[in-house]
This record gives C-alpha cells, sequence and structure tokens, in this order.
C-alpha cells in the first residue's frame, strides 16, 4: 500500500508550479507584501501570418494569456468567452493573448474556422512555454497586469468563471489609475 | 404478438445468464465532462443461424432474430453535472430450447420450442456525474421489463484523479433485483413467480505511460442471490447463489504516423460455478482522413463448463444440473467490421459481425459438444448529433 | 481453477495495480492523442453497449465492461 502513496503525493507536480501555487496563494493571502514574478518572456510565430509576436509587445497592457489545444473541451467553451471579454475591454488596455499547444498546425486551422477570433493566436509546436510558466491542466491562464507581472492563474474553464474573471481584469486595468 | 404469448420459451432464455447489464455495467464510461449535449441513435440487427435439422428432435429449428433501437441523450446540466439517459427496446422471433435428448448411440438431439414466439424487451437507464476538482462522483438507476421479466438496478460509482491526472482510480457498486413471471402452458408445471438479487462491484486504475499509450486494470465481483435456473428447460436446477470473479485490462496505443490506433483488451473470469473464461479482443481503428475511419476488430472466447452441466436431461439424474449450452465448454470467434464518418457535430456509424462458437475452440477440450452452440451475424448503424 | 490459484493470481493483480512505477511524466499539453476518439475505452459507446448486452446474453461470463480514465485529463 506503501505505493500507492506515490499517486496523490506531490513529487509529480513540477516544481516550478508548485513555487508558483505558493506565491498565488500567498500574494492571496498577503497581497501587497508578496512580489509578483515577472512573467517569462517569449516570441512565437502568429498562426497562419509571417509575423512572429513578443510578449514584450503587450507591455503597459493588462494580458490574459491563455494555453489551449484543439483536442482540449472546455478550451472550446473559453475561446469564445475570452473574444467577449476583449471586446468589453480592450479599449481601456487588455489583450487575449492565447498559445496554441496543438502540434499540428491543421488542427488548430480546422478548430478555429468557425470562430471569428480578434486577438492572436501564437502557435508553440515545440511546447516550450507551457514548460516555463509551469502550466499544470488545460487550459490554463496567466492575468498579467501592466508592468507584465503575473498576478493570477486561472485553471480550467467554465461559464461560471467568466464574471470572476472579468472582475479580476477590472481590477487590474484600475490599478494604474490608482498609482 | 400478443397471441403468441402462449407459446413456451422466452427470453429468459435469451437473456436468461445474465439478463439486463446492470447499470453500474454502463457507468463511468465518458467520465469527463461534455461540453456539448449529444443525441445518439442505434439500430441493429441480429440473426442466429438456423440449426441443422439433423440435431432437431421436436419444435423449430428458427433461432432468435432480434431488433433493437437504442436512444441516449448526454448532456451537461449545470457547470459540474451531466446526465446521460439510455433507452432500448428489442423484439425478438424464434424459437429455444427446452431439453437436450441422448440417445444410445452417443448422439444428442434437442427438443425445440415452436417458431413463432415473439417477444419485446425494453431496457431504461439514466445517470448522474457530478464532477469536483480532482474526479467524479456518479449515481445510476435503470428499469427493465419483459412478458416474463421486471427489473430495477441501481450503481453508485466514485472516481480519483492523481494530482498530475495521470492515474484515475474509480470503483463502484450496484445491484439489480429481478422477478421471473415465466410465461405458463398447459400440461407443464413451472414456477409461477421466483426473484433474484444480484449486488457487484468494482476497483479499477487507469493510467496514463506516454502521450500515445494508456492502460487500465480493474477487479470485479459479482453476486447471484436467488432463483437462477432457467424455467422453460425441462429440467434445469441450479444453484442459487453465484459468485463472480472478473479480472479486466485495457491497453490504448496510438502509431502516429500510421494515423491508427490499437486496443488490446483482455478479461479473466472464474465463477464458483466451475466456470473460468478467458475473452480477447483486438481493435484496430484506422483513420483514412480527417473524417473516415475503418475499424476490423477480433475477439476470441473460451470458457470452461461449469461444475453441474450434463450433456442430456436425464430424467432419473438427482441434484444440480443443466444442460443449457452457456455451461458447457466451447470457444467462440467474432469477426467485426465497423466504418465511421465523424465531424464536430455529426457521426454516421455502421458495423457489422459474424459470431462463430464451437467446442473444437474451446481452450480446455471437450469430450461432448452442446448441440445448441450459437453462431450469429449482427449489424448496428447509427447516428449522433452533437449541438 | 482451484481455490489457491485464485488467491495466487489476486494477489499478483493488486501488486500490479498497485505498483507506480512504470511512468515517465506525461504533462498536461501533450494528451491530444490520448483524447482522440479511437483512444477512449471506447470508441463508440452505445455500440460497445450493445455488443456487450449480446455477449452477455450468449455467454457464460459477463462482468468487467468499463470504467473512466486516461483521455484528456482537461479541467
Amino acid at each position: 500500500m506503501l505505493n500507492n502513496k506515490n499517486y496523490f503525493n506531490q513529487e509529480r507536480f513540477n516544481s516550478k508550479a508548485i513555487i508558483r501555487l505558493t506565491m498565488v496563494a500567498l500574494g492571496f493571502l498577503f497581497p501587497k507584501m508578496a512580489a509578483a514574478e515577472v512573467a517569462p518572456e517569449f516570441s512565437l510565430p502568429l498562426l497562419d501570418k509571417e509575423k512572429t509576436v513578443s510578449l514584450a509587445d503587450f507591455k503597459g497592457q493588462v494580458v490574459y494569456l491563455d494555453f489551449w489545444a484543439s483536442w482540449c473541451g472546455p478550451c472550446a467553451v473559453s475561446l469564445p468567452e475570452l473574444e467577449k471579454l476583449r471586446a468589453q475591454f480592450h479599449n481601456k488596455g487588455f489583450e487575449v493573448v492565447a498559445i496554441n499547444l496543438d502540434q499540428s498546425e491543421e488542427d488548430a486551422r480546422r478548430f478555429l474556422k468557425n470562430k471569428k477570433l480578434s486577438y492572436p493566436i501564437l502557435m508553440d509546436k515545440k511546447q516550450k512555454t507551457p514548460e516555463q510558466y509551469g502550466v499544470v491542466g488545460m487550459p490554463t491562464a496567466f492575468m498579467l497586469d501592466r508592468q507584465g507581472l503575473l498576478r493570477e492563474t486561472h485553471t480550467g474553464f467554465t461559464l461560471d468563471d467568466v464574471d470572476k474573471i472579468a472582475k479580476i481584469i477590472q481590477r487590474l486595468l484600475d490599478e494604474k489609475d490608482s498609482e | 404478438m400478443k397471441n403468441n404469448k402462449r407459446n413456451p420459451g422466452s427470453l429468459v432464455a435469451l437473456t436468461g445468464a445474465a439478463l439486463a447489464l446492470p447499470a453500474i455495467a454502463q457507468m463511468a464510461q465518458a467520465a469527463e465532462m461534455p461540453t456539448k449535449t449529444e443525441l445518439g441513435y442505434r439500430y441493429s440487427g441480429y440473426q442466429e443461424e438456423d440449426l441443422d435439422k439433423g440435431v432437431v428432435l421436436t419444435g423449430s429449428n428458427e433461432r432468435y432474430d432480434i431488433k433493437t433501437h437504442q436512444f441516449r441523450l448526454v448532456a451537461p446540466v449545470g457547470e459540474q453535472t451531466a446526465l446521460s439517459m439510455d433507452a432500448m427496446f428489442e423484439t425478438m422471433t424464434g424459437a429455444s430450447a427446452m431439453s437436450v435428448v441422448a440417445f444410445p448411440g452417443g448422439d444428442s438431439m434437442l427438443v425445440m420450442t415452436g417458431a413463432s414466439i415473439q417477444e419485446e424487451r425494453t431496457d431504461i437507464s439514466a445517470e448522474l456525474r457530478r464532477q469536483g476538482d480532482q474526479g467524479s462522483k456518479a449515481v445510476a438507476l435503470g428499469y427493465s421489463i419483459e412478458d416474463d421479466y421486471e427489473a430495477v438496478n441501481g450503481g453508485l460509482d466514485v472516481e480519483r484523479n492523481s494530482a498530475d491526472r495521470l492515474t484515475t482510480w474509480s470503483s463502484g457498486i450496484g445491484f439489480s433485483y429481478d422477478q421471473l413471471n415465466p410465461i405458463q402452458q398447459a400440461n407443464i408445471n413451472r414456477i409461477k413467480s421466483e426473484d433474484r438479487w444480484y449486488y457487484n462491484g468494482y476497483v479499477a486504475r487507469a493510467k496514463v505511460h506516454s502521450p500515445v499509450w494508456q492502460s487500465q486494470v480493474g477487479l470485479y465481483l459479482g453476486l447471484y442471490d436467488g432463483y437462477l435456473d432457467d424455467p422453460y428447460r425441462s429440467r434445469d436446477f441450479r444453484p442459487n447463489k453465484r459468485q463472480q470473479f472478473a479480472l479486466v485490462t485495457r491497453s490504448r496505443y496510438y502509431f502516429s504516423k500510421l494515423k491508427a490506433a490499437i486496443h488490446c483488451d483482455y478479461r479473466f473470469y472464474n465463477d464458483d460455478w466451475g466456470i473460468d473464461a478467458h475473452t480477447m479482443e483486438v481493435a484496430w481503428h484506422q483513420s483514412l482522413s480527417e473524417f473516415f475511419r475503418v475499424t476490423p476488430i477480433l475477439r476470441y472466447y473460451s470458457q470452461s463448463q461449469a461444475d453441474f452441466y450434463v450433456d442430456n436431461d436425464s430424467g432419473l439424474r438427482e441434484g444440480e444440473q443443466s444442460s443449457d449450452y452457456r455451461l458447457s465448454s466451447y470457444g467462440a470467434f467474432a469477426y467485426g467490421l465497423g466504418v465511421s464518418y465523424s465531424d464536430a457535430n455529426y457521426s454516421f456509424t455502421f458495423y457489422a459481425e459474424h459470431y462463430d462458437s464451437s467446442a473444437d475452440y474451446a481452450l480446455t477440450s471437450v469430450s461432448k459438444a452442446n448441440p445448441f452452440l450459437v453462431d450469429y451475424t449482427s449489424f448496428t448503424t447509427g447516428i449522433d448529433y452533437r449541438f | 481453477m482451484n481455490a489457491r490459484n485464485l488467491k495466487l493470481l489476486i494477489t499478483i493483480f493488486c501488486i500490479v495495480l498497485l505498483s507506480g512505477c512504470e511512468t515517465a511524466t506525461v504533462q498536461a499539453w501533450q494528451r491530444g492523442k490520448l483524447s482522440r476518439t479511437d483512444m477512449a475505452w471506447q470508441a463508440d459507446p452505445m455500440t460497445s453497449a450493445y455488443r456487450d448486452h449480446v455477449y452477455t446474453s450468449k455467454e457464460g461470463a459477463s462482468g468487467g465492461i468499463g470504467t473512466g480514465g486516461g483521455g484528456c485529463g482537461c479541467y
């Protein structure tokens, strides 16, 4: 039975995820004390475009950085909802950056065919960024403030989450005004 | 048809050994929360090959012909709860065996019922599954009715994922309560009404081994308690308890270059009636394009006989005995071929299977083959719609 | 199979079931193939239910039909 314990202990979590989760928890308990981590920089190609996009391009904006794949059921729910959130907050300085983790562009393209999305879809076929960010489940999103600091992590997606996410976006957008 | 009800023989003979699939057996097959509502329909035709006239002493040599309609609804109800509902309607015609008679030369012949039994069967079940952070819980209920038989069943199951979601433990318990009211026939002294309980439980572990390989291993226990005889056979006396044990392994492997998945399943079964059985199935799911898939399936089954199995129904013998072929030693091959089309909203499927059983296919040597072993051909066709 | 062999088999099974040896880590974003319908325990659940119903009616053995796990692993 000892072996059995292995399945439920934390050793299988990668250590970055643990640090990040701990920081999120600390940040929640002591919002002014915990120093938020700087979001790791990356540079990735846009789907079906020559252009490459870097995280630095969004400096000064509140960013919802979403990791998704065509085979992930909740991701299909999230993408259109993110489009609505973007429409609501874009002119206040909010952007969605969606990183696709399919190994075949064709799968991503097929999935997006009838979806009208105005935010950038980046391709990470080598799947390096989810490792950098310590993604633990699909989908996972990171919310970055205007300084490019990691402020919130959101794993999974249901329609019930939309209001909660909107409130966080609003809070992060408001921060600039108070500073 | 109602006017055929007086004919002897029945579904109990057809579904007698196991009756309805208990609710628990149908649970937890799609444990992930659905994001769309799905409606499904299947129509199946099943035809058993006629018996060789040479082995039929009296009655018809025509065996069962069954038509089946299945309906399914799977829908999210709320953010964390999924509902699935299943209904099955069957109509069957054909004859069944009443007894096996042995002749001094060593040959056995069958006493069959008349040809035109027609019976109907309805089976409905529903499952409600609630997702949590690291697993799910479900409850299921089912009801089944035939002309001479009625059953209710229910089950509970719990699934728990490891933190990394690579391992899933699941376990469940279930019950079924069956009541039999055999159709009576003049001059034959049949039981009027009998019942039985069935309890079952399982524990299983699914594991992701690599991005293209996952497997599952499970242990199943079942206990029947009550009337287990076949009331339509002339001399059928079985124990009133049956303990079943099954060990199941499943493996799913994906060949990215070939765009194909191989499924390998194996089940070892053992019960306290003395039956050991091995079931192996290999299926190859070949994608031909984004939408089309073709699936050949090969299944092999072999069982040993029950301790009280007899190869003829002698009126002189006392004690537990049954000549039911399902309690004899035999083996069977099933060859199947499926074709399916599936896009984001629709699926169309067709599947055909031929089943061939013989004492010669058994893993154990068989001294005397049961003359009633079944061969059949079946097909299933259907549509699914997601929205 | 006698009772002793059966006990031995159950013991071996339990050891296999509880051992956690063989897995290399598969990350959440690497489960695209595992979530395919042709990698599911039942690729077509309704047809499987029908086939299981037929086998259960026609054969001496029954039980052990299916459970969940594996697949997408999505949140």
